[in-house]
């Protein structure tokens, strides 16, 4: 039986491939944190991704395939932890990969990395530059670790590697950025700016990302859900009011309360409410057959605040 | 994928159980998973269509016993059996009815009383943009949006600028087209003018999609609006992207440059940016060039303090006969007749073929040439 490893395996995204691979292949899960009550044809390990004992599970289990989920996503470690984990964390789980025979490997990224700005085209493709530490400095990790898996694709062609980057994911298990926004009580919003906006269903991923696996997938794709709809339609149909706020004021003003802890976004992140950052999913349509299962309606519907 | 959604408890969606339409979204209009993006073309969304249906289900009537058919032999047999619908999807001008076809609609406010009935009908064409009771195309453009603006616009065409026009039959019905204008006085009026005379005066009605300056993009309200009157803010993807779904797109290649051209230069056209010709060549359409006689005339500008605008962040800060001096009112534009003559198209596909857009000389040859058309377009109008 094939062997995949999950990194950060305990999130609910890791959560939920881990069930989605489990019937098909031994899956072993590596997180710092614990996955209590976790089903029993899976094996998960307490370890962190920069240490020795990472290494060593990859060395005496052998795992086929690798699933990089391992990011840290939020903002509410440390700064330096967090780059840490993000780019050492991928750079020791590429070089261990290479060591240790790893046949295939994909690593999920986002769609956040393409930046938003008020000049993107609309359904950008997989060759759209990287820009996003342009104007959103607090994720150039998450854009240096997609780099360099893109990279590796390349330096490394005996290893079957995919880079996902999904839309904005959501569903009734998942805690994603866009998810706590869209959980606030009063969801703040930029006057005067209403992009379209896609997303995509956590199941919707969990497939994608499995598909990647099985049809060994190879190169970088952009994975997309349903269509796309102005931000205050996404607010209104997942149950939340809007807060219309002038930018000019409360820019400075969430950038003041970010540095003090006080509020869970940076200032950067506003623009992905101005701004369209939409994206073509062509090439992974055309790559593999997968279609999304669920319609914005439903994405919305099964998304509790 | 069920096992897993099992072990969850969750059901897995699929087209039955999927929750009619609220009205929110209208009936879902993107559930279709294979209208992901820019869904525009309806050759392409139905074949993809075609694909999904065959693949989901066993389809009625199909020859072949039992076995689920593949994707190829689905496909074939489901347009055998008749089954996929023969028309999925209304979208894309070319798609759009003739105008005979659409009964008009009831007005929907009090200015749409003084709408004729051929007017109407031409409003009730936008809808035909979209998919069907879908609030947004792809890009933002909503009709209902277009229709609760249209009666303003209307009475600047009709009554403001008492615009007059002449040669639409230059349009052709379908497919893609570029049309290629003179820009000028300060506020693109002559744009939103231009994209009413052609839906006006078409028939099949279409809407120009206009490219749109970037820096409208990070305007407040604005970059909402243009996007919810179909108008796109510009980049060359999405030029490429309309030209490829057969859209008529308005350009004004002299950009910025020629709204802010002082008074001395009026009528007279600035710099071209030439990706245009180059996104002619590889679409394969022809640019029909056309001349907007008055809006040099609505905000004459005297002087244009370039370097306080550019500190400023703006692309002009002009000196007028009003403004500053009458504050914000001063930028009105001044109540001129305005005139929009179509050229003869210039077809360059006979000659030249998409490879040739990646030849510089080639295309700003091109460019000179519109651009030398359009300006004996517009002496000849004024």
């Amino acid at each position: 039986m094939e062997k995949v490893l999950i990194t950060g395996i305990s999130g609910a995204q890791g959560r939920l491939l881990a069930r989605r691979l489990a019937a098909k292949c031994a899956v072993l899960g590596a997180d710092r944190h614990p996955w209590p009550m976790h089903p029993p044809g899976v094996e998960v390990h307490p370890v962190d991704l920069r240490k020795k004992r990472f290494e060593n599970l990859l060395r005496t289990e052998r795992p086929d395939a690798v699933v990089h989920l391992g990011f840290i996503r939020h903002f509410r470690t440390d700064p330096g932890v967090r780059h840490d984990v993000n780019v050492l964390g991928t750079k020791q789980l590429l070089d261990h990969c290479t060591r240790y025979g790893v046949e295939r490997l994909v690593v999920v990224s986002s769609g956040y990395v393409y930046g938003a700005f008020p000049e993107n085209p609309y359904y950008m493709d997989e060759d759209r530059p990287l820009s996003a530490s342009r104007s959103y400095p607090e994720i150039r990790d998450l854009v240096e670790v997609d780099a360099l898996a893109s990279a590796f694709i390349w330096r490394h062609p005996e290893i079957r590697t995919s880079v996902l980057r999904p839309v904005n994911v959501l569903g009734p298990t998942v805690h994603s950025m866009i998810a706590e926004y869209l959980r606030l009580s009063r969801v703040p919003t930029m006057m005067g700016f209403n992009p379209m906006m896609q997303f995509i269903h956590e199941d919707d991923l969990t497939e994608a990302i499995a598909r990647t696996l099985e049809d060994r997938l190879r190169g970088v794709f952009n994975v997309v859900g349903s269509g796309a709809v102005p931000l205050h339609t996404a607010i209104r149909e997942t149950g939340g009011r809007k807060l219309s706020l002038p930018e000019p004021l409360f820019r400075p003003l969430f950038d003041r309360l970010f540095g003090l802890g006080l509020w869970p976004y940076p200032a950067g992140a506003l623009d992905f409410l101005k701004y369209p950052v939409t994206l073509s999913g062509r090439r992974f349509r055309e790559a593999c057959d997968v279609r999304p299962e669920y319609g914005l309606e439903e994405i919305f519907s099964s998304f509790r605040r | 994928m069920s096992e897993s959604l099992d072990a969850t408890g969750r059901e897995p969606p699929s087209s039955k159980t999927r929750s009619p339409g609220r009205g929110v979204l209208g009936a879902d209009p993107f559930a279709d998973p294979t209208e992901t993006d820019l869904a525009f073309d309806p050759v392409e969304a139905l074949e993809a269509r075609q694909q999904t249906t065959a693949t989901r289900r066993p389809v009625e009537g199909a020859p072949s016993g039992g076995a689920p058919p593949t994707v190829e032999s689905g496909a074939e047999a489901a347009r055998q059996a008749g089954v996929v619908p023969k028309t999925v999807r209304r979208r894309a001008s070319a798609r759009t009815p003739r105008l005979r076809e659409i009964e008009p609609p009831d007005p929907a406010n009090v200015f749409e009383r003084f709408l004729s009935d051929d007017e109407r009908r031409r409003l009730a064409a936008l809808e035909h943009l979209v998919d069907e009771d879908a609030p947004y195309d792809a890009l933002g453009f909503s009709p209902q949006v277009a229709r609760t603006a249209f009666p303003f616009f209307y009475g600047l065409y009709r009554f403001y600028f008492r615009v007059e026009s002449e040669g639409h039959a230059q349009i052709p019905g379908r497919g893609p087209v570029i049309l290629a204008g003179n820009h000028g006085g300060l506020l693109p009026l002559d744009g939103a003018m231009t994209v009413l005379d052609v839906l006006l005066h078409t028939d099949p009605p279409r809407l120009p999609r206009a490219i749109v300056e970037h820096w409208a993009g990070t305007l407040p309200w604005v970059n909402v609006f243009y996007a919810r009157v179909g108008q796109v803010i510009g980049t060359r993807e999405n030029f490429a992207d309309l030209l490829d779904h057969g859209q008529l797109v308005l350009v004004y290649p002299e950009g910025v440059d020629g709204i802010r051209k002082p008074v001395s230069q009026r009528y007279r056209l600035q710099k071209f940016h030439m990706g245009f010709v180059e996104e002619a060549l590889r679409a394969r359409a022809p640019i029909i060039p056309v001349a907007t006689i008055g809006s040099d005339d609505q905000t004459p500008i005297l002087y244009d303090l370039k370097s306080i605008a550019r500190w400023l962040g703006l692309p002009a800060l002009p000196i007028t006969p009003t403004f500053p001096w009458f504050g914000p009112l001063g930028l009105l534009p001044y109540p001129v007749r305005y005139r929009i003559v179509y050229g003869e198209p210039l077809d360059f596909t006979e000659r030249h073929g998409p490879e040739d857009a990646k030849d510089p000389r080639l295309v700003r040859y091109l460019a000179n040439q519109v651009r030398r058309a359009l300006q004996r377009l517009v002496d000849r109008s004024r």
